[in-house]
């Protein structure tokens, strides 16, 4: 592995109230604004500001210094994110620092996190993750895409599906079956496949905002370096399950505070619809006021946990089921205070910024389907927290 | 920079021993057949428990500012004593009483205070009028209840509602409205001019009554010029105390269907192992959970001073009622028939839950509560920093 890039500061010593000052400073100096409304400027933006980030050391707070991230304690950590989110900082273009660079660190070669991770950072290259198919959502261990070994490669042919942003990924981290039908998660590899790759196609897939935000990419045939074999042959289904420390904790923390901000539009959008003077409508809000604060009293028990080294256990669970549902029941309380104006599409102009509510009404329908359905997680929650037995269907 | 400071939260070491000598101080008097003595005894409150907590220091918690316990402490007992619906008047007594005794201050409250303490005192506050409905019946505006000075002293007459274990309360600070304004006045309920009306209540593990005076005999507490504010310090106490005791009962609930699905077959399995039954515990695991984070909250505002502590009980309050009563019922629905016997104690975690929810102001009052504190607390500012817990 190289050492560490004399570049990066080492802030990892810092007293949180000394980090966050400079944390603020570094904002106040370099804070790129607001993110442009079109997607095209919007993802040129955000990989500028990643690269941004990533020069000046501010990049993956969790990540190791050796590989380019910042190596913080949990405390400090929970500083970042907290102080990113208020500055309401450019979100990164995809999800690398949840699964894929977390895997590569934990079991991708010398070779590879060189090769990889530092332009994955800067968002110089830009990843994607290939693991649902269109028979294996849920029952993801089942999937087909088959991988055969044929001297130096991999040859690779199947359909991976709900993958996001895959039109403009260089690469993607792919589960691939290389045991025999029917071995289950035993017989899984994981592979970086090169999105420029022949056999590599990728076809949009128009969700139901009318947007297109997913693909399905069809690998026929495709080409693979078995140095591009992620950890060992047939161990994928452990590897993919890398996750950084607490990642999902700091983060899910630092969505709950911008869900505080997303009800008090709500609130404007109440006022501005005359809709406070509706006892149904204010106790709608107030449920929502209380629903988002809790996402952050939850959150912080979570926290405290993981700063002090004990086990959160069934809370960090119950966040991110919790998570889900309310994105969901924000957005229904939006559009029932729209009224009559429910039926306007969001491209219809007298929406105005308004519009907004109706895409999201759309959009959330996947927070209690992607990333795991609710029922799931809630199966998930009844046998692995509550201890309740099997129901003969979750692996 | 503590973990408060980074939006963490856990219990401290002290407040985790706290919890656990309560319960173990408890054991003896929470088994289900104490409960049901206790619950048809005549004052529904029990002595033996009284007493063991007593020995452990929880009726002084709150007594004063030198114990260093705050609201919190006070949840960590209640949550213990709600998760067996025990037959005690520690809200009513050890809470609402004490904190009203001790912001009113002076010599009269003092001398309760020290009684209260001991644990050879019950107090209650009779707060609320018979006839009076509305958010306003928790505050001092709304008080009818007249306090007359007279050549011997001070009578009161009134008809008070909603008092807490007023069959077990030995003094009753009653909350007038004298010449000068709102006065707080010490009565026995077995005084002359005093009626004391148990009810029959929904919930038999926790008793009210009202209270009709004619011309009582009362000792003034404290000043006119304080008891607005004392009377509000003590609701919010008492508000986030009673949230955190019922997320105590609604987690035990849930404890009672998980443990029960378990050991229940039908068609050749445990009824826990069928999706319908876990995820309607997922879904009350999350609602237990936020429950005892939002009370928690509401007692770590109170204890820090925090501009939010009225909008967190009233969330607290809002949402651990409607909680406990989600689980209470799923409970009884996961015990199938069993659940719908009487000698099976899940009913009397619904009626605990029902009759709460009504107790310091409904879910619906304390929501609206919610949205008003909220919108009178915005500053207009897009980002800033967030907010303390």
């Amino acid at each position: 592995m190289q050492e560490p890039s004399s570049g990066t500061p080492d802030r990892r010593g810092l007293a949180p109230a000394a980090f966050r000052a400079e944390l603020v400073e570094f904002l106040d100096t370099h804070h790129p604004g607001r993110t442009p409304g079109d997607d095209h400027a919007a993802l040129a933006f955000q990989r500028a500001w990643q690269a941004t980030l990533h020069d000046h050391g501010w990049v993956a707070p969790g990540w190791p210094r050796e590989v380019g991230g910042m190596g913080l304690p949990l405390d400090l950590q929970v500083v970042y994110h907290r102080e990113m989110a208020a500055a309401r900082t450019p979100l990164p273009p995809n999800n690398f620092v949840g699964i894929v660079g977390p895997t590569l660190i934990a079991h991708g070669t010398d070779a590879q996190r060189d090769r990889y991770l530092r332009p994955m950072l800067r968002t110089d290259a830009l990843w994607c993750q290939g693991f649902s198919e269109p028979g294996a959502g849920s029952d993801l261990a089942s999937l087909t895409t088959r991988a055969v070994r044929d001297g130096d490669v991999y040859r690779v042919s199947g359909r991976k599906i709900w993958i996001s942003k895959a039109a403009i990924a260089d690469h993607m981290l792919a589960l691939v079956r290389t045991g025999s039908p029917g071995s289950g998660s035993a017989g899984i590899s994981c592979l970086v496949v090169d999105m420029a790759a022949p056999g590599v196609s990728v076809q949009p897939i128009r969700d139901m905002t009318g947007g297109a935000y997913f693909a399905e990419v069809t690998l026929d045939g495709v080409e693979v370096a078995v140095d591009h074999l992620v950890g060992r042959h047939d161990d994928g289904w452990r590897c993919a399950r890398a996750t950084l420390g607490h990642e999902r904790s700091t983060s899910l923390a630092a969505a709950a505070l911008r869900y505080q901000r997303v009800v008090g539009s709500l609130v404007r959008l109440a006022e501005r619809r005359g809709a406070l003077g509706s006892e149904v409508h204010r106790q709608d809000l107030a449920r929502l006021l209380t629903e988002a604060r809790l996402l952050e009293l939850n959150g912080a028990r979570v926290l405290g946990h993981v700063l002090d080294g004990s086990d959160p256990g069934p809370l960090s669970s119950v966040n991110r089921l919790q998570h889900g549902l309310f994105e969901q029941r924000l957005h229904e309380a939006a559009l029932r205070l729209l009224g009559a104006d429910a039926v306007l599409g969001h491209d219809e102009p007298a929406l105005g910024t308004d519009a907004r509510w109706v895409t999201g009404f759309l959009r959330t329908r996947a927070s209690t389907i992607g990333a795991g359905t609710a029922e799931i997680q809630r199966s998930t929650i009844a046998q692995r927290v509550l201890g309740m037995p099997s129901d003969r269907v979750l692996p | 920079m503590t973990a408060a400071d980074v939006g963490a939260f856990v219990f401290s070491v002290e407040q985790e021993a706290l919890r656990e000598s309560v319960r173990r101080a408890g054991a003896a008097f929470v088994e289900a057949e104490r409960v049901r003595e206790v619950m048809t005894s005549s004052t529904g409150h029990d002595p033996g428990l009284w007493a063991a907590l007593g020995e452990i220091g929880v009726h002084s918690l709150l007594a004063d500012d030198l114990t260093g316990a705050g609201i919190v402490e006070a949840q960590v007992v209640a949550e213990q004593l709600g998760r067996h619906l025990a037959g005690s008047a520690y809200v009513g007594s050890a809470v609402m009483a004490t904190v009203l005794l001790r912001e009113l201050g002076g010599e009269v409250a003092q001398e309760l205070l020290e009684r209260l303490a001991a644990g050879t005192s019950v107090a209650t506050v009779a707060l609320a009028e018979v006839g009076a409905t509305g958010p306003g019946r928790w505050g001092v505006d709304q008080v009818s209840t007249v306090v007359e000075r007279t050549a011997a002293g001070h009578v009161v007459t009134g008809h008070k509602d909603l008092v807490l274990d007023l069959p077990a309360a030995d003094v009753v600070l009653v909350v007038g409205r004298g010449e000068d304004g709102p006065a707080v006045m010490a009565v026995e309920p077995t005084a002359a001019g005093v009626q004391a009306e148990s009810l029959r209540t929904l919930d038999a593990t926790r008793r009210l009554g009202r209270l009709r005076l004619e011309r009582a005999v009362g000792t003034q507490v404290g000043r006119a010029d304080g008891v607005a504010a004392a009377v509000s310090c003590a609701t919010q106490a008492a508000g986030a105390v009673l949230a955190a005791e019922q997320a105590g009962g609604a987690r035990r609930a849930l404890e009672m269907a998980v443990e029960h699905a378990a050991v229940r077959e039908q068609f050749g399995r445990p009824i826990g192992s069928f999706q319908a039954i876990q995820h309607r515990c997922a879904d009350l695991l999350v609602v237990v959970e936020s429950s005892t984070s939002v009370s928690f909250a509401a007692g770590r505002a109170i204890d820090g001073g925090h501009d939010d502590a009225d909008l967190l009980v009233s969330m607290a309050l809002a949402y651990c009622a409607d909680a406990y009563l989600d689980v209470a019922a799923a409970t009884i629905q996961v015990h199938g028939g069993m659940g719908f016997t009487w000698d099976h104690p899940a009913h009397l975690f619904l009626r605990r839950a029902r009759s709460g929810e009504v107790l310091l102001g409904s879910s619906v009052e304390h929501r609206e509560r919610v949205l008003d504190r909220f919108l009178r607390s915005r500053t207009g500012s897009a980002t800033g920093t967030p907010p303390p817990l």
